[in-house]
């Protein structure tokens, strides 16, 4: 009876998991000395910053590398590698000047040169940086001197600046480069921390760098990543002390965490927007009043609640905590009845069918889905769920639009043509084509002006916010659980970048 | 006299089994002799020799590899197979196992009805033919409905007789049909066989490694050595003028000859 | 001494028997009467009474993330259960049957192909050559049940195989081929009824696990979709909750469990009962 061992193996997995977890051997030592342990939910792909768009890479590497540029905790841009920088030519022209005395973790000093051969290689096609493509304006990189870079653009890029700032813009050492070093597998940076060591699916090793340019940062003598995936294992690491920091998306163990003395939670917003996507090609969603319907069917508070651990509803094509953030909330409130009348007059046959395709790993859009399906099929509207797997959705969903409904939530970014470039083209997975927000969006992004570009986004937004391709539910919040003794942990939320800089153990 | 089984330069090969290089065996080599209605040929050999080979080759229950076979003057080997049906009711065969002869999920009747059915009886003539039958074997027509595992190693091979009988066979390959049986029983096994050659006029083949019982029951004798029939001819010629040394060599050392089988058992006149 | 412990033995086997049948017998029961014992919809959410503990308002196993009643849950996936069980098994034996007998009735080139192909079905993991059958199938639960259904072809057609060979080498099958019985009459009489013991037999215990294979599929979004109650997406579901509702994953796992045990136990005791009279 060998296949008696397989029924006996999934049974009892899940009765194991909670017979596991406690008994799972963390380290346990004298705190002083020790590196901050923080949960990592996924193995990166790669520490090379160039590389990849991973968000696991860039939670890694912002404690390894810097930036020219880097946000704030409220997202302001402030000096990192460069001490400040001056537009020329009415933003055709940058001119960075480079912070003096900061070192490469293998002692080489940081210089203009390090910074051409850095944006250099994103430009090159064969790095194969999915983020290369905003850097194809830079038409010409000058080093006048070793702390001087000018950039010269083919024409005036007003995200230019929050790309810099992005992890994807970590400064690499040119000689390094030069040579091929494998930076994927052994970074080197300027960063606070020294690559120690990467176990892959187990953990990542760093040390502090004690010649850091911040003066007496870092404060603790190292970070370690645990890579652990599965959330209620992080839970309990970090309720017995063998974690100290966890990042958790949903607030479904809070209750149990707030319980213990020894452990805090802060709740922090994200900088996702949750949505439900229409495939506004497809009837009848491509009629407004069937997508004004649905939109009036959903409770978002209900759902952000249920789903998502709570959150702020939103009500257009932004997060709630974005500067340039308009709330459009009330156009359209929860009314079931208008919602009916709506689809009435759409003509939606009652016997219609829309099919809601959901990415199975990702267990609240999932749960997000089931109320949807419920709240619309209260106006009338049957929805059929089909779960389908990451690369599915990917191909599927994301790149085919070959679906009527799905529920996904969109990460934060530093500048808002980042989330909102190519919409109002057929390019986007809603195919919602909008000329006049299509030409606003292009446009906007040449605008150096701060009030004149939000006047831009403003009008965006709200033909968003009134065409529905979306419906746009919410922002989440983050729980950030971590063990009392610890402080200073920062999230800088747009990037969803771990800073341990200002972390002390008290 | 009539001949109705002849058997012509018979051989059988095996193909043998093996992965990289197959070895052949040669179970028969050349085999020839000839069967008179209302005879008893004795094949006596010891086990190995290619007795049980011999009888389902005779009956092309395994069609040979070369040589022909007769059933009076049809040649077998020229038999289409849908015709088979019909002749295999004139040529009926007694294996040694009487426990495994019998399907043991279906009933005594259910059994003796396979062969009526194939002959085309109706539900009343097969009834009055599977009555008279167990009559004539001696069981009890009241335990018709019963299974295989009820009755005892000689009422079983009474049944397979009967089911034999019922096609109405002009002969019978009795492969060691009482080897497997209690001594005590083998004697009445014998007696109904000799009677029922006597009402229905049949022909037997009957094999044996037992020489006694063979000496004492056959008109005709072969022995058989190796997949060859290294002596045939009358039953007395045999006996008291054997020409081959092996014959010799049985007449002389019965005890060795079986020891490895069975302890010996004699036949007398009284016994049967 | 012995025979005390035999004795004991045989009792505690009466009452797994009994238990396995009364367990089973509700099963149908529930699946064909899910809405006399399900006091709630399986899928109508109550988002007010969110991960109620059993016993609370009237919820017998409490309820889950979305406010649905697990016991509800529970009573209405035993309906897709065991209709899925069935028709792959019965998918399944066909195959088998049909397979098992030309590779052991033919034999030669015929018996080699077959089984070749047979035993490379099976030298794959069951669950991954289910995912791969549901990949080029498409999803749903028709699709996972046809894919579950080929699945076990080959356990059954080696079977078959095994016990064609075996019963065509038998003493009554060279004594109906000497009545003059046609080969096809020999199988259907002869050969196919003396192993149908193990054919139930390992249908049974085919049952059980196909009722598995079906829950990990759902586990894993490839079966039963939600909100459809299915014990494997029910457990899929509850992962996140292990701390906070553990009710929610152990009573679908508990039934599962349950499920596939009385299988078993019925599928062995049914194999030794029904073996051939000797």
């Amino acid at each position: 009876m060998k296949h008696m061992m397989k029924p006996i193996k999934l049974i009892t997995t899940l009765g194991l998991l909670l017979v596991l977890i406690p008994s799972l051997s963390f380290s346990r030592g004298a705190r002083e000395e020790k590196p901050v342990r923080m949960a990592l939910s996924g193995n990166p792909d790669t520490l090379d910053p160039q590389k990849t768009a991973g968000t696991l890479t860039f939670q890694v590497t912002k404690s390894i590398y810097d930036t020219l540029i880097e946000p704030d905790p409220k997202g302001n841009l402030v000096p990192a590698l460069a001490e400040g920088w001056d537009f020329q030519e009415g933003g055709k022209r940058i001119l960075f000047r480079l912070r003096r005395g900061v070192t490469f973790h293998d002692g080489t000093a940081f210089t203009s040169k390090d910074v051409a051969a850095t944006l250099k290689r994103m430009q090159d096609k064969n790095t194969g940086s999915p983020h290369g493509a905003e850097f194809s304006l830079i038409e010409r990189i000058e080093t006048p001197d070793p702390n001087t870079v000018v950039l010269h653009l083919s024409s005036p890029l007003a995200p230019l600046l929050a790309t810099l700032a992005s992890g994807w813009s970590a400064i690499l050492p040119a000689h390094l480069i030069e040579a091929g070093h494998d930076f994927g597998s052994r970074p080197v940076g300027t960063g606070p921390f020294k690559f120690k060591s990467w176990v892959r699916d187990n953990q990542i090793l760093l040390e502090k760098n004690t010649s850091y340019w911040m003066r007496g940062k870092p404060k603790v003598p190292g970070v370690e990543f645990r890579i652990i995936t599965e959330r209620s294992i992080q839970v309990q690491g970090l309720l017995s002390g063998q974690l100290d920091v966890i990042d958790m998306y949903d607030a479904i163990d809070l209750p149990i965490l707030e319980k213990n003395p020894a452990v805090k939670v802060e709740k922090v917003l994200t900088s996702l927007v949750m949505v439900m996507a229409m495939n506004t090609s497809r009837p009848p969603l491509s009629d407004l009043r069937v997508r004004q319907a649905i939109n009036h069917a959903i409770r978002k508070e209900e759902v952000l609640e249920v789903a998502y651990g709570g959150g702020i509803p939103v009500g257009t094509f932004m997060d709630a905590s974005d500067p340039y953030y308009v709330d459009f909330t009330s156009l359209y409130p929860y009314d079931p009845e208008k919602a009916r009348a709506l689809l009435q007059e759409a003509g939606v046959a009652s016997d219609r069918t829309l099919e809601m395709i959901l990415p199975q790993n990702y267990e609240p859009h999932v749960r997000a889905g089931q109320i949807y399906q419920e709240m619309l099929q209260k106006v009338g509207l049957t929805v059929k769920i089909r779960l389908v797997d990451w690369s599915t959705w990917i191909s599927d969903v994301y790149r085919k639009a070959n679906y009527d409904l799905t529920v996904i939530g969109h990460t934060g970014k530093l500048d808002p043509d980042s989330r909102l470039a190519n919409y109002g083209t057929d390019k986007t997975y809603v195919r919602w084509v909008h000329p006049e927000a299509a030409s606003l969006i292009t446009k906007a992004k040449s605008i150096m002006n701060p009030a004149e570009r939000k006047a831009l986004y403003s009008r965006v937004l709200e033909i968003m916010a009134r065409e529905v391709p979306f419906v746009f539910v919410g922002t989440s919040y983050r729980y950030v659980g971590t063990r009392k003794d610890i402080e200073g942990f920062r999230i800088q939320p747009k990037l969803d970048a771990y800073d341990f800089r200002d972390v002390e153990v008290r | 006299m009539k001949s109705i089984l002849r058997v012509e330069n018979l051989t059988k090969i095996f193909p043998g089994s093996g992965i990289i290089k197959r070895y052949p065996v040669k179970a028969l080599d050349n085999i020839s002799f000839s069967v008179e209605e209302g005879e008893i040929f004795g094949l006596v050999g010891e086990s190995g020799s290619g007795k049980t080979t011999l009888a389902r080759c005779i009956l092309f229950l395994d069609p040979p590899t070369a040589g022909k076979v007769y059933y009076g003057n049809l040649c077998l080997n020229t038999v289409p197979w849908y015709q088979w049906k019909k002749l295999r009711s004139r040529m009926q065969i007694i294996f040694q196992d009487p426990n495994s002869a019998l399907n043991p999920r279906l009933s005594v009747r259910r059994s003796l009805e396979e062969g009526l059915i194939n002959l085309g009886y109706s539900k009343k003539q097969r009834n009055d033919t599977i009555r008279k039958l167990l009559d004539q074997v001696g069981i009890p027509y009241n335990q018709v409905d019963r299974y295989p595992h009820e009755f005892s190693g000689g009422q079983k091979q009474r049944i397979i007789i009967a089911r034999a009988l019922s096609m109405n066979p002009k002969f019978i390959v009795l492969d060691e049909p009482v080897s497997n049986l209690d001594v005590s029983i083998q004697a009445g096994i014998i007696n109904l066989l000799m009677d029922l050659k006597k009402e229905f006029n049949l022909t037997y083949i009957f094999i044996s490694h037992d020489l006694d019982l063979i000496a004492y029951l056959s008109t005709k004798i072969g022995v058989l050595k190796g997949g060859q029939l290294v002596e045939v001819g009358k039953a007395e010629e045999v006996l008291s003028h054997p020409l081959h040394p092996y014959t010799r060599f049985l007449l002389e050392n019965p005890l060795s000859f079986h020891s490895k089988i069975q302890p010996l058992k004699t036949y007398t006149k009284e016994t049967v | 001494m012995r025979i005390r412990i035999r004795r004991k033995r045989q009792k505690i086997q009466k009452l797994f028997l009994f238990t396995s049948t009364v367990y089973l017998c509700f099963l149908l029961f529930a699946a064909f009467g899910s809405s006399y014992l399900a006091p709630h919809s399986p899928t109508i959410q109550d988002l007010n009474h969110r991960l109620l503990p059993p016993l609370t308002e009237g919820r017998i196993l409490g309820t889950d993330d979305l406010g649905r009643d697990i016991w509800s849950r529970i009573v209405y996936g035993t309906r897709p259960l065991l209709i899925i069980g069935t028709i792959s098994v019965g998918i399944a034996l066909a195959g088998g049957l049909l397979m098992g007998i030309l590779a052991g009735a033919m034999g030669g080139i015929v018996d080699s192909f077959i089984m070749l192909l047979m035993d490379g079905i099976l030298s794959f993991p069951t669950v991954l050559l289910a995912i791969t059958v549901v990949s080029v199938l498409g999803y749903g639960l028709g699709q996972v049940t046809v894919a579950l259904g080929i699945v076990f072809i080959p356990v059954f057609a080696r079977l078959v195989r095994a016990e064609t060979k075996s019963r065509l080498t038998e003493g009554y099958v060279e004594s109906s081929r000497a009545l003059g019985t046609s080969f096809p009459m020999i199988l259907l009489r002869h050969v196919l009824p003396n192993m149908m013991p193990d054919i139930i037999a390992q249908s049974t215990v085919t049952f059980a696990l196909v009722v598995v294979i079906e829950a990990s599929l759902s586990f894993l979004g490839l079966g039963t979709q939600p909100p459809e109650p299915s014990w494997g997406l029910m457990l899929k579901e509850s992962r996140n909750f292990l701390y906070q509702a553990p009710w929610m994953a152990i009573f679908p796992g508990v039934a599962l469990a349950a499920t596939v045990f009385s299988f078993n136990y019925l599928g062995d005791y049914l194999s030794e009962q029904l073996n051939p009279i000797r």
